[in-house]
């Protein structure tokens, strides 16, 4: 029971910190300051390039998107008027039989 | 009817393979679209057949043949000019096209002839060992002129489905019958 008395009271009792200990914290706490900013500034300029790359896929895309739904368009168009000429070429053979 | 078919199947002998050809529109039809009242002028090559492939909707039943269709061509053109007067357009730009369209690579399936109207209607197939390569229809009266140039590979039921679908008959291609083509 001595014993573990002994060893509390040297364990919690006061100890003097090691010659430099202040300037190794104040040192440690400046480091961290200046890495901080330039961490969040790269953050910010990703953030802003993927904003960008997105916006700009997003235009090419609609882009994509109307050029394909123009050219459907004409298809289907071509493909009518090329079936509407077979019909009348057929129909003039039908009558001349 | 039945010329019709014959007329489609004598196309389909094989002669061979042929190289890929295309016809050449008259410069002077671009200029027509100057003088006609109603002008339809479709350029699709392959790389925007592609694209209009890749929207093609297969639930749409037109959409999904039209899919099938565009998926061995190569390019489809289409010339189409309606005129307000009579002869507003030279027919040598017309004759410069059927001339290209010579045997062997070409076979002219129908030839319409009506000297009462002026109309004028043929369609020709390009043939590649046995099969269709290309088609060219072209119709021509007074008062208006329409050339149809699709380039690639047409097989015989992708024809039928065509003519089927777009609310025309269908074009019977029948290889086992032949017969004359008509003239009127």
């Amino acid at each position: 029971m001595e014993d573990l008395e002994k060893q509390l009271k040297a364990a919690l009792g006061k100890i003097d910190p090691s010659p430099g200990f202040e300037a190794k914290v104040v040192s440690a706490a400046g480091r961290r300051s200046e890495v901080a900013p330039g961490f969040g500034l790269r953050a910010r300029w990703l953030t802003a390039i993927a904003a960008a790359v997105l916006v700009v896929a997003g235009a090419v895309w609609q882009q994509e998107v109307a050029r394909g739904e123009a050219a459907k368009a004409r298809l289907m168009l071509a493909l009518k008027i090329t079936g509407a000429k077979l019909q009348e070429i057929q129909q003039k053979v039908d009558h001349a039989q | 009817m039945k010329m019709f078919l014959g007329i489609a199947s004598m196309a389909l002998l094989p002669l061979g393979t042929l190289a890929a050809q295309e016809i050449k529109l008259p410069a002077n039809l671009d200029q027509l679209a100057d003088k006609a009242e109603n002008v339809v002028d479709v350029t699709l090559d392959g790389p925007m057949l592609k694209l209009a492939g890749r929207f093609l909707s297969d639930k749409d039943p037109d959409e999904a043949r039209a899919k099938k269709i565009v998926a061995g061509l190569k390019g489809i053109y289409v010339r189409s000019f309606e005129f307000e007067n009579r002869g507003e357009y030279d027919q040598r730009d017309v004759d410069q096209v059927r001339a290209q369209l010579k045997a062997p690579a070409w076979s002219r399936i129908v030839n319409v002839r009506s000297k009462r109207d002026g109309e004028k209607a043929d369609v020709y197939v390009k043939n590649d060992g046995g099969t269709i390569a290309g088609m060219v229809v072209l119709v021509s009266d007074p008062k208006e002129l329409t050339i149809v140039n699709i380039v690639g590979q047409i097989d015989p039921e992708d024809v039928r489905e065509l003519g089927g679908h777009f609310g025309i008959p269908k074009v019977e291609l029948d290889p086992g019958h032949n017969a004359k083509e008509e003239e009127r």
